[in-house]
């Protein structure tokens, strides 16, 4: 269903700092995407993707969600968004290169421009991390 | 992706007991700059988080993973274009029963904080 939007279209970042490939789900209180580790990844280190890229996919998660908000229910311009908070953090383990990673995030609440989610990361059935995540919005991005 | 010498270098170090400070020199020309964000450089709080694991590294002179990030508060956004250099700071090192290692990290400039993180790492 979602397959066909092209997610440079829903973010801010560019590549090669682009670490979600699909949305994969969206309604009104929760939403997924999904990322296939391949070696060329800036952070994919020693064959499995690094802490940070795993952290930075769940943020762009979150981004693609609030993109999709943005465009096509609200139809404004896509906007910056930075991490503001990560709380209880748990990395079960780090994904491999070759595997695809989901995650989902659930909206906890929404005030103005900041957005706090739950976050679960799945390989498979198997879940690799969790953690909570604040994202707060900015200005309009530019065109890049 | 490293990012020593290429986010960052280091400039200084100082160690006394029970704190350990690195101050670094942050690099606008790091081309991951043109893609967060085009035309508005911010530094990737992800990337605050894998240069404290960087310099923590050094400064055990171990690898480490990351596994349990309690909290990571970005206080302030890093702009290369506004901020020149930072001190990342690392207190309360602690060895956990279960071999983990729990510390405090501080990312600032002077009076100026911009990240506060309690991360375990294995």
């Amino acid at each position: 269903m979602f397959t066909n939007i092209n997610l440079l279209e829903l973010l801010p970042q560019r590549p090669p700092f682009v670490m979600v490939d699909c949305l994969t789900d969206y309604n009104e209180t929760q939403s997924s995407c999904s990322l296939t580790v391949r070696p060329d990844n800036v952070f994919c280190d020693d064959g499995r993707l690094a802490s940070a890229g795993l952290i930075e996919h769940i943020a762009q998660t979150c981004a693609a969600r609030l993109g999709y908000y943005n465009k096509y229910v609200v139809k404004t311009g896509i906007r910056l968004g930075f991490i503001g908070e990560v709380k209880d953090l748990d990395i079960v383990r780090l994904p491999r290169e070759g595997e695809t990673i989901e995650t989902t995030v659930t909206v906890v609440q929404e005030i103005f421009d900041v957005t706090l989610v739950k976050a679960v990361v799945r390989v498979g059935e198997e879940t690799i991390a969790t953690t909570n995540l604040k994202i707060a919005q900015g200005e309009e991005a530019k065109e890049g | 992706m490293k990012l020593q010498d290429n986010l960052f270098t280091i400039i200084s170090q100082e160690h006394q007991e029970g704190l350990s400070a690195f101050r670094v020199k942050i690099h606008p020309e790091w081309p991951i700059y043109k893609a967060h964000f085009p035309g508005h450089p911010i530094t990737p709080g992800v990337c605050i988080v894998q240069m404290a694991q960087e310099l923590l590294q050094l400064l055990l002179q171990r690898e480490l993973v990351l596994r349990y990030a309690k909290n990571i508060k970005y206080v302030a956004i890093v702009s290369p274009e506004e901020v020149a250099e930072l001190t990342v700071s690392f207190a309360k090192i602690e060895q956990l029963p279960d071999g983990n290692l729990k510390v405090q990290v501080m990312v600032a400039d002077g009076d100026m904080l911009y990240t506060k993180m309690s991360l375990t790492f294995a």
